[in-house]
């Protein structure tokens, strides 16, 4: 351990320290209704952005702790989408906590700094071990965040079963992990295709447990046939809780699917490995976009959309694979972190908006937005947005992102999954421009409009990520120069 | 870097094959023997709880304060500290200043979630 490496994760260090101030400071007597663990824990996560940003535009990237955490481009890029939504997602609670009296305010507050820096520590490990002390990290406090409103059975059943499956998914990991080692005699993300590949590829060890494995991640990222939960929890957590398990999650878990690319291409063959992911890319976009069809709630409308987005990410995880060694690999590397910090900026809107609309009293039917259109444009403006976005409609960040990812995966060969795509997009086309026709043309019926909060915090999150989603969609170039790795 | 220079994958596990079939063999014997040689009587002091002899007082079904709950946990907490502090303290010599000041840490950490626990009522079994 030396000074460099701690320097190296300060990402991971300052959130998990933030949180344990919090902790301290709501220890001290007459605290209890001061509010400081907000302003506390947003100074916490906005140190971290800032460590985080300054440390990419300095390039303080290497190896740290024996090579066990590999922090590059990639981890810092992840890591910023990780705080980014980390600082939104508590700026959102504000207005939504201070409605709601079941919720301990500095308990959630040290959780969510907590299982940022388990998402921090993901997105820079580079082995086994890492791998699973991040995914616990980052697990454990959201499974308390879903229940935190412990007087809701909604919440508390949402949490207990967020528990158990992801316990479940934890285990296939673990065992995965121990498969792994065994048949290459290394925990080294970077050293087991190696050890595998000096045994021989037909090894059914190495291929065993590298399918569990990526069971475990595919759970996180909510990814077909492991999506059963996603709805339930989405809905029953608290709605910024939802916005901040969507967007950093995914990032961080797609973090480790891309450094256990080559794993998964020796393990189970590059050919296969990408059949497999390619085909659990088209099932994932097909059930999100055909479930999100059928839904009047609009927070589980977003978790099947989110089920969707890690479909199109999974389609750039497969032309990774199928990639290996070509100049391809590092574009469909390149259009995922691409993905995920376009993502990131509009499903964070687009929960900001049912912050808003939610008057704290849970009220999140579609319906409830009949009228926005002219009760309140701005609001409706920037939910149209977003809607647009999540679609993947020109000119806004989802478009490029899944333009990027489809053109990686025709470029690596995957012609017929990138095509299955763009019919899943069409449909998923329906469902968002439902939402814009209920604001815009239905009449709101008597008593059931939603009553929109006026919330400077929430406003400005949704400013910030409408000025992304359009940034992202208008000049990507800017932006795909930042986020290009080198493979 | 003990992990990148380790070379054995898992293997030499035959010998343990028979290993597991004489295991499983015996067990099927002695599970089978009985049901096909012994007698079997039944009566209804065979269906009651068995609690060392005495009649079973109440219902086995209560419900039990959750209290208890968390003072397990925060003994498990204070148990795996304990584990890992064994080891430490056996190894100062060779893991130096540095070894000393990341399990001070450790400690620390947990002392502030136990004093958080205690602020919170959790140890007040009245609560």
């Amino acid at each position: 351990m030396t000074p460099n490496d701690l320097a190296l994760v300060g990402p991971i260090l300052l959130p998990a320290l933030a949180a344990l101030l919090v902790i301290l400071v709501d220890l001290l007597p007459g605290s209890q209704r001061s509010g400081g663990s907000f302003l506390l824990a947003v100074l916490g996560a906005a140190v971290s952005l800032g460590y985080t940003i300054h440390a990419l535009m300095h390039d303080r990237e290497g190896l740290a702790f024996f090579g066990t955490m590999k922090i590059d481009r990639m981890a810092l890029l992840i890591t910023l989408f990780v705080h980014a939504s980390a600082l939104m997602s508590l700026l959102l609670s504000k207005v939504y906590l201070d409605r709601r009296s079941d919720v301990e305010q500095p308990e959630y507050h040290a959780f969510v700094l907590t299982s940022a820096a388990g998402m921090a520590m993901l997105a820079g490990a580079n082995d086994l071990v890492n791998v699973f002390l991040g995914i616990e990290l980052l697990s454990i406090p959201l499974y308390l965040l879903v229940a935190m409103r412990k007087h809701q059975s909604r919440s508390v059943e949402a949490g207990f079963k967020y528990l158990l499956l992801g316990a479940f998914a934890s285990a296939f990991m673990l065992f995965g992990a121990a498969l792994l080692y065994g048949s290459s005699g290394s925990t080294m993300l970077t050293a087991i295709p190696t050890g595998i590949a000096r045994i021989g590829n037909d090894t059914p060890l190495a291929a065993f447990g590298a399918s569990m494995l990526l069971v475990g991640l595919l759970f996180k990222v909510a990814a077909v046939p492991f999506h059963m939960w996603t709805p339930d929890v989405y809905e029953g957590a608290p709605t910024p809780v939802t916005a901040f398990m969507a967007t950093a999650t995914k990032a961080a878990t797609f973090a480790v699917l891309l450094r256990l690319a080559p794993t998964l291409g020796t393990a189970l063959g590059e050919e296969q490995a990408a059949n497999l992911l390619g085909g659990l890319a088209v099932l994932t976009m097909f059930v999100g976009n055909l479930g999100a069809l059928q839904q009047l709630n609009l927070k589980r409308l977003l978790a099947y959309s989110s089920i969707s987005h890690a479909g199109y990410l999974l389609v750039g995880l497969a032309a990774l694979v199928r990639a290996h060694g070509s100049s391809v690999e590092a574009e469909a590397a390149s259009s995922i972190v691409y993905y995920l910090g376009a993502y990131t900026a509009m499903s964070l809107g687009a929960f900001a908006v049912a912050v808003l609309i939610d008057g704290g009293k849970d009220r999140e039917a579609i319906s409830d937005l009949a009228g926005l259109g002219k009760r309140n444009p701005l609001l409706a403006a920037a939910m149209t947005v977003f809607a647009l976005a999540l679609a993947g409609v020109p000119p806004t960040a989802g478009f490029f992102a899944k333009y990027y990812v489809f053109l990686s995966a025709v470029d690596a060969g995957l012609i017929a999954v990138a095509v299955l795509g763009v019919l899943a997009s069409v449909i998923g086309l329906y469902y968002y421009l439902r939402i814009l026709l209920t604001m815009y043309v239905d009449e709101p019926k008597p008593g059931h409009e939603a009553t929109v909060s006026r919330d400077a915090m929430v406003a400005a999150v949704s400013l910030t990520a409408v000025a992304f989603v359009l940034l992202l969609g208008i000049v990507p170039k800017g932006f795909v120069e930042a986020m290009a790795l080198a493979h | 870097m003990l992990a990148e220079t380790a070379t054995a994958p898992i293997t030499g596990f035959t010998p343990l094959v028979p290993y597991v079939l004489v295991a499983l063999t015996v067990f099927a014997v002695l599970m089978l023997v009985p049901k096909l040689l012994g007698k079997r009587s039944y009566s209804k002091d065979k269906f009651v709880a068995y609690e060392c002899g005495v009649d079973p007082i109440g219902s086995a079904r209560q419900r039990f304060s959750v209290h208890f709950y968390l003072v397990a946990v925060l003994f498990i907490l204070f148990d795996i500290e304990a584990v890992f502090l064994f080891p430490w303290a056996i190894s100062l010599q060779e893991i130096g200043s540095a070894g000393f000041i990341s399990a001070l840490l450790f400690v620390g950490v947990l002392a502030l979630g136990l004093a958080y626990a205690w602020r919170r009522g959790v140890l007040d079994w009245n609560n």
